[in-house]
């Protein structure tokens, strides 16, 4: 998520407002958290993408269940 | 900054990755049917489960051992669905889909099935998640022009992997 992120960044997030095209959410898949912005938001599911193309892998679409929350602001 | 990292203190903050650990372009289902095993496995064993007597003890020992084969049979339900999911939505292309019109239908299908077996202790219905995930593994591999094999697993369960010839 560089340069918006990086490594060592801590994120405060919240869940209680509606998620949008282009904000940043963590999510979990299994046991792992993630750290991606929202591309598109389709029914149930959303495609999440990385700001950096170089060092992002996809992590496939992302129920809307597994979100922790939108990021609303680094420290 | 460090004064707002006083906020740690009283939320713990938990890692998030901003990259998966899993290279591009290695897509493999076969995760997805050592997890569909693992429900079958675990459901077999609850069934399984005995109470030995009314004694607390032996309550104690049965409620224990039931609530550890019933969270991994949660986590590996779980786990089907994550496998299949990102290999459908990341790996399949419109062009697998013309070759194979049934796909979205069968991911479809495990999704709900997956869940069945979470909520139930259903021997059968863990065979069919076997089943159609193995379907998905042979698709997968097809569309790699790869020919697939049945092979015993060598799993408690005795079923059969779908693996590239």
């Amino acid at each position: 998520m560089e340069p918006a992120y990086l490594e060592g960044d801590h994120v405060l997030t919240f869940n209680w407002s509606k998620i949008r095209e282009h904000d940043v959410i963590v999510f979990r898949s299994g046991r792992i958290y993630f750290l991606k912005r929202v591309i598109k938001i389709d029914d149930s599911f959303i495609n999440v993408e990385g700001d950096s193309k170089k060092l992002s892998s996809k992590v496939g679409p992302v129920e809307i269940s597994s979100v922790v929350g939108r990021v609303i602001f680094k420290y | 900054m460090k004064l707002l990292r006083l906020i740690d203190k009283f939320f713990p903050p938990q890692i998030a990755y901003a990259h998966c650990d899993i290279p591009c372009g290695i897509y493999d289902p076969h995760e997805a049917q050592m997890a569909a095993q693992t429900v079958l496995r675990m459901t077999n064993m609850i069934n399984d489960l005995e109470l030995a007597s009314d004694k607390v003890e032996d309550r104690k020992r049965f409620v224990h051992q039931l609530s550890r084969l019933q969270k991994v049979k949660e986590e590996h339900a779980e786990l089907v669905k994550q496998q299949v999911r990102v290999i459908w939505g990341d790996y399949f292309k419109p062009e697998h889909l013309e070759k194979h019109k049934d796909l979205h239908e069968l991911v479809f299908k495990i999704m709900k099935q997956a869940s069945f077996v979470r909520q139930n202790v259903d021997i059968k219905a863990c065979d069919e998640l076997v089943k159609m995930v193995q379907d998905f593994a042979r698709i997968f591999w097809e569309t790699k022009d790869r020919k697939v094999q049945k092979v015993k697993s060598g799993y408690p369960t005795e079923s059969e992997l779908i693996l590239p010839a």
